[in-house]
């Protein structure tokens, strides 16, 4: 079952296009990372799907339902970032009270335990609380409420690194636990690529790339040689990057598929694995040159 | 993975509990305008004086809780306005909601706030009396305040329902101005503007408005007048805010 198709979706705030033309499926139980360089649609998407904004044409379907100010949607899905704002007048612990009214799946226990584990004052306000805590209450918030449809997005800025371990770790845990569809957006693939099971890549407003991780860690290969044998060599190959990293040395990624790569080799060049992260980065490139040139 | 079906009517239960929690600190706004309001009122909300060759003339007081009460009504306008804003919809838009059953429930909020308010202003008439007793040393005329217990359950009522107007008239102004921040400039100008352009064709509009709502002898006809009027701004609101984008 899909619980999120999207069809030609278009979003356009006042005159500058957010999303264009973007279409694509995320099936039930599974986590998908949405990765984008910034300013690629992600939050706009989120947003869309979690039914806070209006979509400006296409179709959106979130469990077969058009998500915008649909009751059903809202209390089936929760989104979770950093600017979540929670009434001033109420402590933490009475956030999270309030949340298991409203959410009919709320894992109280855990939400307590996950509480007590970041070391949570009871009756501080959320307002007072550090970026990091206030991101990783927002993190619990978000796993104890076990919605079928949890948007992540960018849950862990300003936590620091052994929080965002156990962050990770946490979702994983809940999910073979109690599976649900789970997005999580970031800049930080790297981190979250033991999790992901698809990833959905945006560049300006559109689709990259919506591929299961296991693919895209094998989409491409680096290639280094003299840069004339590589030059020559790529002239007709689908080229994400090229870079000139020493004398007469060049270093290329190209598209994996249909490349022979024991020719390669045996030209003498160098072939080696890309990260998906590397990937992302090539594939979605958008500035002229590099920011040396910027300098000039 | 089970999907939960909700219910309008539990949704809007729950935001409506949650928001009377969530916006305490608006009561204790409400004391302190109420108290201020007092502090006005102790030189009397009315006099009438004679003077006469040889004495000092007398004066005649007036003290009730009028101005409580005008004071209650433009913190429920307040109030109603300061719901619309954008923190505190992003405050509602946290749990499970839609755009119906939070304005459906920012309108039981406000209802409640009307009701609460309404009796702490018709009570405070009392107090004011209480303390020109013990404090003060006036001459009392007439100490009595309506002694029909169903003339102060109408007073009560009508009160209530005049800062429930009055918050309605916030809402829908509040509501509009989020549609667009040019509001903020195009509401005031058009109703001082339509006051004032109105004034001229006809002198004593304001004073028919005014009488329209507040002099009106027929309690059940005022109840109508106030409950319709707000009615209206209500719906109006919920209509205009049903499009709106939230946690921009």
């Amino acid at each position: 079952m899909n619980v999120i198709t999207c069809e030609g979706l278009k979003k356009n705030q006042r005159k500058v296009r957010a999303l264009s033309d973007l279409s694509f499926t995320i099936k039930e139980n599974t986590i998908t990372g949405l990765i984008g360089r910034n300013g690629a649609g992600k939050t706009t998407l989120l947003k869309i799907l979690a039914g806070f904004w209006r979509e400006s044409s296409g179709e959106v379907k979130v469990f077969n339902q058009h998500p915008f100010n649909n009751l059903y949607v809202s209390a089936n899905t929760i989104y979770v970032d950093d600017q979540m704002s929670f009434p001033a007048s109420l402590t933490l612990t009475e956030i999270l009270q309030e949340a298991e009214v409203f959410y009919e799946n709320w894992n109280g226990k855990l939400a307590k335990r996950l509480f007590d584990y970041f070391s949570f004052h009871p009756e501080q306000q959320h307002e007072n609380l550090s970026k990091g805590k206030k991101s990783t209450f927002n993190m619990i918030v978000g796993l104890a409420s076990r919605c079928a449809l949890t948007i992540y997005d960018e849950p862990t800025t300003g936590m620091d690194a052994a929080v965002r371990k156990d962050f990770y770790r946490a979702l994983l845990r809940d999910y073979l636990e109690y599976p649900r569809t789970i997005i999580i957006s970031s800049h930080h693939l790297d981190e979250v690529e033991d999790l992901l099971e698809d990833v959905l890549l945006l560049q300006d407003g559109s689709k990259c790339l919506h591929l299961p991780i296991d693919e895209l860690k094998d989409y491409a290969v680096g290639l280094t040689g003299r840069t004339e044998m590589v030059r020559q060599w790529i002239a007709n190959k689908e080229v994400f990057h090229t870079n000139n990293i020493g004398a007469g040395t060049t270093y290329a990624v190209v598209k994996k598929e249909g490349i022979p790569l024991d020719n390669a080799r045996q030209l003498g060049m160098e072939t080696t694995s890309v990260t998906s992260s590397d990937i992302c980065v090539y594939l979605t490139d958008q500035t002229k040159g590099g920011i040396d040139d910027v300098f000039k | 993975m089970s999907l939960n079906n909700v219910r309008l009517q539990k949704v809007v239960k729950k935001q409506s509990v949650y928001k009377v929690k969530a916006n305490l600190s608006m009561y204790s706004s409400l004391i302190v305008i109420q108290l201020l309001a007092l502090l006005f009122s102790l030189g009397g909300t009315g006099t009438m004086g004679t003077s006469s060759v040889g004495y000092n003339g007398i004066t005649i007081r007036l003290f009730s809780a009028d101005i409580v009460i005008v004071f209650t009504m433009i913190w429920g306008f307040i109030t109603a306005i300061m719901l619309t804003t954008k923190a505190y919809k992003e405050d509602e838009f946290i749990f499970v909601t839609n755009r119906l059953t939070s304005n459906l429930s920012n309108i039981i909020f406000l209802f409640v706030a009307s009701i609460f308010s309404g009796i702490t202003a018709v009570l405070s008439g009392y107090l004011l009396k209480v303390i020109m007793f013990s404090f003060f040393n006036y001459e009392f005329l007439h100490a009595g305040t309506s002694s029909e217990f169903g003339i102060f359950i109408s007073g009560l009522l009508t009160t209530i329902l005049y800062v429930f107007m009055f918050s309605s008239f916030g809402y829908l102004i509040g509501t509009v101005v989020q549609l667009s921040k040019m509001f903020i400039i195009i509401v005031p100008v058009v109703i001082i503007g339509g006051v004032y352009l109105l004034s001229r064709i006809n002198q004593d509009v304001i004073l028919d408005i005014g009488s329209f709502y507040f002099l009106e002898s027929n309690f059940f006809i005022a109840l109508t007048k106030i409950i319709l009027t707000a009615g209206i701004c209500f719906l109006a609101a919920i209509f205009i805010s049903n499009r709106l984008e939230v946690r921009k």
